[in-house]
């Protein structure tokens, strides 16, 4: 479904001309990915598991053509748009409600209208904000992490990729939402889950990406991380940490 | 799970899907969006008690020599030049910091119809403005213009658009890099005016500058509008500035599209395209 290819990424700076009207965060090239190659089959969760600036985010963003990569190639095999649900709970208009979000993104996604309503209507029911439909800025985090997984399923995409969504969420929030993309999964979705818990990865990932500092680390089924779990936990622990 | 149907909608589904989002979402600014509906209607009075100060001056014979009629047209015409310029820069930098841009770039919409469908509710909320603008100048305070003239208007407004358009979205292409503090629009917008004749005819420059004027579009759209609504103009002369008018769009719109289309590939290279 997803085939990402020796893909490498370096942040450089513009250039002298470009530099006088944009800042960006270094001053000097930075190496954010190197040589990453792993691909999302229908069906299975890629937990793509690695601490806070490893690269997940910056990986997603070529994956889904926000962001071009130095080298390397992303190859989707699929007609349908890619869902997409970022860390940021703001990618969501907060002066409308839950159900004008969607139904605006559904048009946009290209459905009709009288498809765009009913895809709305099932996305509110499936997460649950059929009956507390305000505007989102009245919304809780987890509602709006909801809301956001109903708009990237609009579209009935064939893939699925989020960036840390149960960030902002507690612990039975989460869970839900876990469970929700296990069912996804298995009703033949292709799933790439950016995370830094490992715990996610290890409850409902069928296969997992390491990255640390911008490296593949480890490629392989969720069940053989085996040592690499312990060494990676006691990163992301130390991370976590006060 | 019901898998969408294949019946799509394609652009103009799109631009009007975009058009209520933010008619939506100016209504839910309600006491702004009155405010600034009635604000150009005000500046009709202020208008006319500046046209009573300055009386019938010889520099506006061509124009029945009435400067309140004069000087609403460049008002209504300054509003339209004000929307094109900043309707994009305005929608792109929404977008950035709503964290929505990155969101509808992923999706398959194509560039050209998202900043077209941003540009919707714009336009139409200052068609509203320059409608009370007109309501007030010649229903209350009783300025002279044609009302055939305001079919002739049309066309000439929405070429003058077009070339605002234009600037505007040069001005969003380097929005989306420097993200504040657009160092095109606003000096360009205020020269573009000062050299259009909107306030004051351009005859009262120097010869050198009133040569300058005839290389600004918005020149062609005041004088074309004004032989519209207040001139008495031959057809050939009003279908020479329309000719111009369209020639400058011909060349400025592609050249502005072109640009944020590079803006955009720039902020995907750079990786800029989500901060604000």
């Amino acid at each position: 479904m997803l085939r990402v290819e020796h893909v490498s990424k370096t942040y450089d700076p513009p250039g002298r001309l470009l530099g006088l009207l944009v800042r960006t965060a270094q001053k000097s090239p930075v190496q954010a990915l190197t040589d990453i190659d792993f691909e999302v089959d229908s069906g299975e969760i890629v937990g793509v598991v690695g601490p806070n600036g490893a690269g997940k985010s910056t990986l997603i963003r070529i994956c889904t053509g926000l962001l071009t990569p130095s080298h390397g190639q992303v190859t989707l095999a699929s007609s349908r748009s890619v869902g997409l649900v970022l860390a940021e709970e703001r990618a969501l208009y907060w002066r409308l409600t839950g159900r004008d979000n969607l139904r605006f993104f559904a048009r946009m996604d290209g459905l009709a209208p009288a498809v765009a309503r009913k895809r709305t209507d099932e996305m509110l029911e499936m997460f649950d904000l059929a009956d507390r439909d305000r505007r989102v800025f009245g919304y809780s985090s987890g509602m709006r992490v909801r809301l956001s997984l109903a708009r990237a399923l609009l579209p009935d995409p064939d893939l699925l990729i989020l960036d840390e969504p149960t960030r902002s969420l507690d612990p039975v929030a989460s869970e839900e939402l876990l469970t929700i993309l296990r069912r996804l999964a298995d009703d033949g979705k292709a799933i790439m889950l950016a995370t830094h818990r490992l715990d996610e990865v290890e409850a409902i990932c069928d296969r997992v990406l390491v990255i640390i500092n911008g490296q593949q680390q480890a490629w392989l089924p969720t069940s053989e991380l085996g040592g690499t779990a312990s060494s990676l936990r006691s990163m992301l622990k130390a991370e976590d940490a006060p | 799970m019901t898998a969408p149907a294949e019946a799509v909608s394609g652009t103009w589904g799109r631009v009007a899907a975009i058009a209520r989002r933010d008619l939506a979402i100016q209504i839910s600014y309600h006491f702004q969006l009155a405010l600034s509906l009635v604000g150009l209607a005000i500046s009709a009075f202020l208008a006319f008690y500046v046209s009573k100060l300055v009386g019938a001056p010889q520099a506006l014979s061509d124009y029945r020599g009435n400067y309140f009629d004069f000087v609403v047209i460049g008002l209504a015409l300054t509003a339209y030049a004000g929307v094109g310029v900043s309707a994009f820069t305005a929608q792109v930098a929404q977008e950035q910091s709503a964290g929505t841009l990155e969101i509808l770039l992923a999706g398959p919409s194509r560039l050209a119809v998202i900043l077209a469908g941003g540009f919707v509710v714009p336009f139409g909320l200052t068609t509203i403005e320059v409608a009370l603008l007109l309501l007030v100048g010649v229903g209350v305070i009783g300025a002279g213009l044609s009302g055939t003239g305001l079919l002739l208007a049309i066309p000439v407004v929405l070429l003058t658009v077009a070339n605002f358009c234009a600037l505007g979205i040069a001005s969003a292409a380097i929005i989306l890099l420097v993200k504040r503090g657009d160092p095109l629009s606003q000096p360009l917008f205020q020269v573009t005016l000062l050299l259009s004749g909107a306030i004051f005819p351009v005859s009262l420059f120097p010869g050198w500058l009133q040569a300058v004027c005839h290389l600004n579009p918005a020149y062609y759209g005041v004088t074309a509008l004004r032989q519209a609504l207040i001139g008495d103009p031959t057809p050939a002369q009003f279908l020479t500035n329309l000719a111009i008018l369209a020639g400058f769009a011909a060349i400025t719109l592609p050249a502005a599209v072109w640009l944020f289309a590079a803006a955009l590939r720039q902020a995907k290279r750079l990786g800029v395209l989500a901060t604000y």
